[in-house]
């Protein structure tokens, strides 16, 4: 028999650990915001207000298009990350607001823009842009993810594409979007395990395979993208 | 809720400080029982009420 989910389903997903010794919990969100960015599963936001723009919220949508990593679980491969020195927005906090039932996740908004909105001229390359830096810096980051935990491997974010690689500042790559990202060794199973998407058609979340991008492949694809825009450019 | 380590790491800090506000990152600040003008996140952590703004 055919197995299927609901998008209620999706709450199982909600990380319900505590790490942390000290009680918390949410009393309210800045909720007057602007969306900058969407994505299959979530909405980017940037608060209205001014002076907190470099800031940007995530929120979880009713029904996101695949089953994958709760808000919690996003922040805490997002903080490893970060804290290896990996080139990631700085994670603030991750919760889920009680009044809309949405999970939410706080975090730097990067001064630059995806690699997809700039070959698609709707954001601008830095100055002085080179385009073997940003390859170093890209090679580079992706090297230190597979090998964070050493010898027993490390995080694979298998959603590389030219929407989750931006260019900061400096022209350096900066890897966002942590949510489908796993910690493997990097066997086999990193990229060909199955997962849930949402059919519309018929409403419901169905196993499908081969979702899953091989981060090495998709980083020549990117530079491509890169080197071709850069070529026509300059 | 989760909270990241340099948040987690100023809340102690300032608690052993006795103090109730500094910056987390560029112009972003926590603040202890005292609301800033610009409230991003409003949270308790035990008795106290934290802010996130500027």
């Amino acid at each position: 028999m055919e197995k299927t989910f609901k998008p209620e389903h999706i709450k199982r997903l909600i990380n319900s650990k505590e790490e942390s010794k000290i009680e918390e919990c949410i009393l309210k969100v800045e909720l007057n915001t602007e969306p900058i960015g969407e994505g299959g599963n979530a909405i980017i936001y940037i608060p209205e207000n001014e002076s907190l723009q470099n800031v940007c919220i995530k929120k979880t949508k009713d029904k996101p298009q695949i089953m994958c990593n709760s808000i919690d679980e996003e922040h805490s491969l997002q903080e490893k990350a970060k804290n290896a020195g990996i080139r990631t927005p700085t994670t603030y906090l991750s919760f889920i607001n009680k009044n809309d039932g949405k999970e939410y996740f706080l975090m730097e908004r990067i001064n630059g823009y995806s690699v997809k909105d700039i070959v698609k001229d709707e954001g601008l390359m830095p100055k002085n842009f080179e385009y073997e830096k940003f390859c170093e810096s890209l090679d580079d980051q992706i090297n230190k993810l597979h090998n964070i935990n050493g010898i027993m491997g490390g995080i694979y974010h298998r959603d590389l594409h030219i929407g989750n690689v931006m260019i900061d500042e400096n022209g350096l790559a900066v890897i966002i979007d942590f949510g489908t990202a796993i910690e493997s060794s990097g066997g086999e199973f990193t990229y060909e395990e199955s997962t849930e998407m949402w059919d519309n058609k018929k409403g419901r979340y169905q196993f499908v395979n081969g979702f899953f991008k091989d981060d090495l492949e998709m980083v020549k694809l990117i530079k491509t993208e890169v080197k071709k825009f850069a070529n026509l450019k300059y | 809720m989760k909270l990241n380590e340099k948040i987690k790491g100023k809340y102690l800090e300032l608690k052993k400080a006795g103090k109730n506000e500094d910056f987390i990152e560029n112009n972003l600040k926590i603040f202890i029982n005292k609301a800033p003008k610009n409230i991003l996140v409003k949270f308790q952590i035990e008795k106290d009420v934290v802010y996130i703004g500027n």
